[in-house]
């Protein structure tokens, strides 16, 4: 079966697969299967506990990094995959949230996660309230080194910033798009001042319009079992999957006016620029719609 | 398939609640968000936020505004026009951000929606009937709205009452309404009313004939 598309943006990056850990006790003998691009994958380890990938009875470059795979589907070479130094900090915490399936484009999945003025009416209590709803300016933009998105300098009061965060705090963020379908947030740790939990966020394109949504927390913080910090993520992508999945088109408008932005939009419309700019098409209307 | 400028029957107008709620609906290929304003009048609005294209169903009615569930944007009754963006509390909102509205009537006990391009000329064409008819069910059909529609003429009998209404008796009960909805490809909505109450201990016998009335436009499907 061939991968659903031949946007360059997908086909010659690293696309993730899931955990790193659903390989644990899997061979050759009995692989396991996982969709990417429309197309079924076979994923299985050696004795040495390298990861391996076929697909249609073609190997196809696989590596392990930051807990989990990524897989490369297209015929030239493959980038260097993006730095995420805290991974490897000491005294950091790692905790896999696992997937999370979204019947969208992975491209809303990520602009939901870039978003902070939805906090107050879908993450109701806990990342934000009302009438705490007025976004302040922030900055966003591409970095040139690296052609990443940062957006920096965003605010926001939110009651319960985590799960383990007692009182509100006035929450800083800063948010980095590395590739269309992967994106960080760093926020400020409710425990430890000056300290960033980074939560990144990995969309595996299983089709232009179902995804599964893989969280990853790379927390300073220390104080709760894994448990109750898998089911705050949890809860919070619960809230944002019956809104993202009622959007219409479900692909992302690239261009034109079928949606509305305003000026705390800038990350939005930032990123809309960029996959723009880039030429994506996968999961996109890269034409203006009527 | 919408015909410009043409009414069609939503829903019972007892199933769209006096203030708070918003329903989702689909009229003849159209998705909608149903509301009432603070003075009860029915909105029918295109289901999808200008902003980001959330389904205003998901949302809250807010007297005579509907706010969207994403970012709670608020729309003004009547003309859909966005009043308010939390967000952005100091700014004017631009004038140009609004929800595509629809003309919506409340008639004979109907809501009724034009969800064509091309708003309606006159009222939407109810027939005639002494007093105000009695809604009995609705129920869904597992059959296209084109083959229910001819069903319902032959062989069941019913008469034409205009657009997507019939008149007529059925299984021994008499005075019976009918009005059909196109609400998606493979099936549709029948809701059935009567000209009057009908007496407590006809009402078993009566809603047996509408089962066996469904069953008899399933198998018309089929065949």
């Amino acid at each position: 079966m061939p991968f659903c598309t031949t946007d360059p943006n997908l086909r010659n990056d690293w696309l993730t697969v899931g955990a790193a850990s659903q390989l644990r006790q899997v061979s050759a003998a009995r692989p396991v299967s996982a969709r990417l691009l429309g197309n079924d994958l076979l994923l299985w380890q050696d004795d040495a506990g390298a990861p391996h990938c076929s697909a249609d009875g073609r190997a196809l470059p696989i590596i392990c990094r930051y807990d989990y795979l990524w897989v490369h589907t297209g015929d030239g070479p493959a980038p260097a995959l993006f730095e995420l130094p805290e991974f490897a900090q000491p005294g950091r915490r790692i905790v896999d949230c696992g997937g999370i399936g979204v019947a969208t484009s992975g491209l809303r999945v990520v602009e939901n996660f870039l978003d902070i003025a939805h906090f107050p009416y879908v993450h109701t209590g806990t990342l934000g309230k009302v009438p705490h709803t007025e976004v302040a300016p922030y900055r966003a933009v591409v970095d040139p080194a690296h052609g990443e998105i940062w957006a920096t300098e965003c605010h926001f009061f939110q009651p319960r910033a985590s799960a383990s965060a007692g009182d509100g705090i006035d929450a800083h963020y800063r948010y980095r798009v590395m590739q269309p379908l992967t994106a960080a947030l760093y926020k400020t740790c409710p425990n430890r001042a000056g300290e960033w939990d980074v939560i990144g966020l990995f969309v595996q394109p299983l089709d232009q319009e179902q995804v599964i949504a893989h969280v990853l927390l790379v927390y300073d913080e220390d104080v709760l079992p894994d448990a109750e910090m898998i089911a705050f993520q949890h809860m919070i992508f619960g809230q944002d999957k019956p809104i993202l999945e009622s959007q219409r088109p479900r692909r992302l408008p690239l261009t034109g006016s079928l949606e509305a932005h305003m000026r705390c939009d800038l990350t939005s419309t930032t990123y809309r620029r960029w996959l723009h700019q880039r030429g994506v098409t996968f999961g996109a209307h890269a034409q203006p719609l009527p | 398939m919408t015909q410009p400028g043409n009414w069609y029957p939503a829903l019972p107008a007892q199933s769209l609640p006096a203030a708070g709620a918003v329903l989702a609906a689909s009229v003849h290929g159209q998705d909608l968000a149903l509301w009432r304003s603070a003075s009860g009048s029915v909105q029918a609005w295109e289901d999808r936020c200008p902003h980001r294209g959330v389904a205003l169903s998901l949302g809250r009615v807010l007297g005579d505004r509907l706010a969207c569930a994403y970012h709670g944007w608020e729309y003004a009754a009547g003309d859909g026009r966005c009043v308010a963006i939390p967000a952005m509390p100091q700014q004017p909102v631009p004038g140009k951000v609004c929800v595509k509205t629809f003309a919506a009537a409340e008639c004979q006990g109907m809501v009724w929606v034009a969800p064509g391009a091309t708003p309606p000329r006159d009222a939407p064409p109810v027939a005639a009937t002494d007093t105000a008819p009695h809604f009995l069910r609705s129920m869904a059909i597992a059959a296209p709205w084109a083959t229910v529609e001819a069903a319902l003429a032959d062989p069941l009998g019913f008469t034409p009452a205009g657009p997507c209404q019939w008149r007529g008796h059925w299984a021994g009960h008499g005075g019976l309404l009918l009005w059909t909805l196109d609400a998606a490809a493979h099936w549709c909505l029948l809701h059935v009313a009567s000209a009057a109450p009908p007496p407590q201990t006809e009402l078993p016998s009566l809603f047996g004939a509408l089962r066996l009335l469904r069953e008899r436009l399933h198998s018309a499907a089929d065949t």
